[in-house]
C-alpha cells in the first residue's frame, strides 16, 4: 500500500520492512550505530504541503513527538511555520491529531520560503546488530550525539524515498551531507545500500 | 593463435572470445599500424582510422560493458570483461587504451552521478557512435603524483603546489579554468572530458571535484596533437579550460570525503582494465616471437632449437600466464565490489598490482621478442618494434609504475592485515 512521506505511516512502513528483512538482518549483523536524519524544509516541501494529504502526514510525523518536548521548537523556524497556518504548539491549546487539514492546506499556500527558512524536520534511527530498534522523530538538540547524521533538503530526500536516485549518489554528488565515523562507514557499505535499497521499496503516494 | 585457457571457458565465452579476437585481428590491428606511422596531425582528421574504428567498436556495444544493465549498459561477467580488454589489448594497446578513456567519464556518471546527467550525457553517450570520453588528470606541475597524492604526507602534497586547473562554484554553475597536460589520452578526439580540478581557493589536489565538460563549450582549446614513441594510435594531447560553465549537475563527485573514495576507486577499476590491456599486449608480443622462433633459421636449425631462445620463450609464456591469472582475480573482486554490490570498496593494493606486474611483463615480453626477432626486430617491418614501444609507453602512462608502485605499498605497509578497505589515508585530509 502506498503511503505519503514524510509521515507515521511511513515510518512505521520502514520499521517493519527492515525488521523483516533476512537479507538486511545478514548483511547488518555487525552494525552499531544510530542515524540523525535531518529534513530541512525547501520550496518543495511547502508546495508538497499544499497537498491536504501531504500535509495531514508531515502533522502526524510531528504528533509523534511527546507533547512535553514540544518547547524545544520555541523561537525555531518550525514554530513560524506552524504559527503561519495558525496552530500554537502548546499542549493545552491544541490536538494536532484533530485539526482541519484541508484549511490548513490552503493557508500553505501563503508561508514564503523565506519565512521559514532553516525550518526542518529530524528523523533518528536506531540500528543495531540487524535490525531497526527505534524510529522517531527527533526535537531540535536532541540525539546530537548520533554516531552518523545525514543531512540534506526536502526535496533531495524526495528522490531517496521515492528510489528517484540512491543514497550514495546523492552523496558522493554533494546533494545529502554524511557526517561521522566514515571509516566504520566504509566497512559496512552493503548495510547501508540494502537499507537504502528497503527504503525505497516503499510505495510513495 | 589459440591457447589453453586455465579459466576452461564455457561456450559463451569462447563465442565472445573468438569474436573479439577477430574484430582486433582484422579492424584494430590493421588500423592501428595505419595511424602508427601517421603524422599527429592527419591521426585526428574526420577521415582518420580512429574514428572508424571507434564506430565499431561502439557498433558492437563494446564502451557498454562496464554500465549496469538497467542503466542500459551489456550484461557481462568480470571474466568476460577482462577477455574483451586482453583481446583488445593484442590488437592494439593505443585502441585498448581510447575506449578506456572513453568509458571513464561515462561510467562514473552512471555510477555516481544523478537522473539529469544521465539523460544529457549518458544516453546520448550510449546511444550515439561520436561522443568520445577522455580523462583529464595530468597536468603541467602533475603527473603520476596526482594519483599518490591522497596517500602522500600533507606537507609533501602541499609543496606539490596547486593544482593547474582550478574550478569555483559561481551560483548553480561551476566555473573551470586552468589547463591539462599535453599526455591526455584521446584528448584532441574527444567530445567530453572526465576532469579531476582542485576546488579554487583550496590548498591542494587533494581537495578537487570530478565533472564532465563537453569540448564543445565555450571556453575550451584544444593543442595539437603529440608526437609520441609509443601508443600513437590514440592521439594525446593538451586542454585548456578558459572560464568555462558547467550546470552543477555535471559534478559527479562533489568535494569531500567521496572524492577521496572516487579517486581510489576508480583507479581500482582502471587499474584493472590497464593491466587486461597490457597482458593482451604482452601476449601479442610472446606470440609473434613464437610464430618468428619456430620458422627462422639460424646456425642451420630454427630459433626455437637454441636454448636460450627455448627458455626466454618458457619465461614469455609464465608471465603472460601469471599475469592473466592475477589480473582476472583481482577483475573479478574490484568490479563485484564497484560495479555489482555497489559498495565502492575494493581493494587498491591488489587492483593496483594488476595493473602495475602486468604493465612490466608486458615491457619485459615486448622487449625478449625485440631481442629474438634480432635486427628484424628494430625495423618497421615487424610488429614487434610497435609492441615494444607500446610496452615502453605503459610504463609511463596511466601512471608511471613508480609512482603507482609506491602508492600500492603505501596501502600495503598500513593496510595489509586489514581485510576490508580502510579510509583512514582520505579521513586525514578532513581533520583540521
Amino acid at each position: 500500500m502506498a503511503v505519503v512521506f514524510p509521515s507515521k505511516e511511513w515510518m512505521d512502513e520502514l520499521l517493519k520492512k527492515v525488521n523483516s528483512d533476512e537479507q538486511y538482518r545478514k548483511v547488518a549483523a555487525n552494525w552499531e550505530g544510530d542515524f540523525l536524519c535531518t529534513v530541512t524544509l525547501d520550496s518543495e516541501a511547502l508546495k508538497d504541503f499544499q497537498n491536504p494529504e501531504k500535509l495531514a502526514g508531515f502533522i502526524s510525523m510531528l504528533a509523534t513527538i511527546p507533547k512535553e518536548k514540544w518547547a524545544s521548537f520555541k523561537g525555531r523556524a518550525e514554530e513560524r511555520l506552524l504559527s503561519k497556518l495558525g496552530i500554537e504548539l502548546d499542549p493545552k491549546k491544541v490536538d494536532l491529531a484533530k485539526l482541519n487539514v484541508n484549511e490548513l492546506a490552503k493557508k500553505m499556500a501563503g508561508v514564503k520560503l523565506e519565512e521559514v527558512q532553516g525550518a526542518s524536520i529530524n528523523l533518528w534511527m536506531d540500528f543495531w546488530h540487524g535490525q531497526l530498534r527505534n524510529l522517531e522523530v527527533a526535537v531540535p538538540g536532541e540525539k546530537g550525539n548520533a554516531r552518523f547524521k545525514l543531512i540534506g533538503p526536502y526535496s533531495v530526500y524526495k528522490q531517496l524515498v521515492g528510489g528517484k536516485a540512491d543514497a550514495i549518489t546523492l552523496i558522493v554528488g554533494g546533494k545529502l551531507k554524511l557526517q561521522g565515523d566514515m571509516g566504520y562507514m566504509m566497512r559496512n557499505m552493503a548495510a547501508v545500500r540494502r537499507f537504502t535499497e528497503l527504503m525505497a521499496s516503499i510505495p510513495i503516494k | 593463435m589459440n591457447f589453453l585457457d586455465l579459466e576452461e571457458l564455457s561456450e559463451e565465452e569462447k563465442l565472445l572470445k573468438n569474436e573479439v579476437h577477430r574484430f582486433a585481428q582484422e579492424v584494430v590491428r590493421p588500423a592501428s599500424i595505419e595511424l602508427d606511422r601517421m603524422p599527429a596531425e592527419d591521426r585526428i582528421k574526420p577521415d582518420s582510422p580512429f574514428f572508424k574504428v571507434m564506430k565499431q567498436m561502439k557498433k558492437l556495444g563494446y564502451h557498454k560493458i562496464m554500465v549496469p544493465p538497467q542503466k542500459g549498459g551489456i550484461a557481462m561477467t568480470p571474466l568476460q570483461r577482462c577477455i574483451i580488454f586482453e583481446e583488445l589489448g593484442w590488437g592494439s594497446l593505443g585502441f585498448a587504451t581510447a575506449l578506456g578513456v572513453d568509458m571513464i567519464p561515462f561510467t562514473a556518471a552512471t555510477l555516481f552521478g544523478g537522473d539529469q546527467v544521465y539523460q544529457d550525457l549518458v544516453v546520448p553517450w550510449l546511444e550515439r557512435d561520436d561522443y568520445h570520453g577522455c580523462w583529464g588528470v595530468t597536468e603541467p606541475e602533475h603527473g603520476s603524483d596526482y594519483l599518490i597524492a591522497i596517500r602522500e604526507e600533507k606537507e609533501t602534497v602541499e609543496r606539490m603546489g596547486r593544482g593547474n586547473v582550478l574550478a569555483e562554484k559561481d551560483g548553480d554553475e561551476w566555473v573551470i579554468t586552468g589547463q591539462k597536460s599535453a599526455w591526455v589520452s584521446s584528448a584532441p578526439v574527444a567530445t567530453h572530458c572526465g576532469l579531476h580540478a582542485q576546488v579554487k581557493g583550496e590548498k591542494s589536489i587533494v581537495n578537487g571535484l570530478f565533472c564532465i565538460v563537453p569540448l564543445n563549450s565555450k571556453g575550451v582549446r584544444k593543442g595539437k596533437p603529440a608526437e609520441m614513441l609509443g601508443m600513437r594510435d590514440d592521439p594525446q594531447g593538451e586542454l585548456f579550460f578558459d572560464c568555462v560553465r558547467i550546470p552543477e549537475h555535471y559534478v559527479i563527485v562533489a568535494p569531500g570525503f567521496f572524492y577521496g573514495v572516487f579517486c581510489d576507486q576508480l583507479l581500482c577499476l582502471t587499474s584493472c582494465g590497464v593491466g587486461a590491456f597490457s597482458v593482451g599486449l604482452a601476449r601479442a608480443a610472446f606470440e609473434e616471437a613464437l610464430k618468428y622462433a619456430r620458422e627462422r633459421i639460424q646456425g642451420g636449425v630454427p630459433l626455437v632449437k637454441h636454448k636460450n631462445i627455448k627458455l626466454k620463450l618458457y619465461e614469455m609464456f609464465e608471465k603472460v600466464e601469471t599475469a592473466r591469472t592475477y589480473v582476472r582475480k583481482a577483475t573479478e573482486y574490484t568490479h563485484r565490489k564497484i560495479l555489482e554490490l555497489g559498495t565502492n570498496d575494493a581493494s587498491p593494493r591488489h587492483a593496483r598490482a594488476a595493473q602495475i606486474y602486468a604493465k612490466k611483463i608486458a615491457f619485459e615480453v615486448a622487449n625478449d621478442a625485440l631481442q629474438i626477432f634480432g635486427a628484424y626486430g628494430l625495423s618497421k617491418e615487424f610488429i614487434v618494434e610497435k609492441f615494444f614501444r607500446d610496452a615502453r609507453a605503459l610504463q609511463i602512462e596511466d601512471g608511471t609504475v613508480e609512482v603507482l608502485s609506491l602508492e600500492a605499498g603505501e596501502d600495503v605497509i598500513e593496510n595489509y592485515e586489514k581485510d576490508y578497505y580502510d579510509v583512514g589515508h582520505i579521513n586525514r585530509w578532513l581533520e583540521t
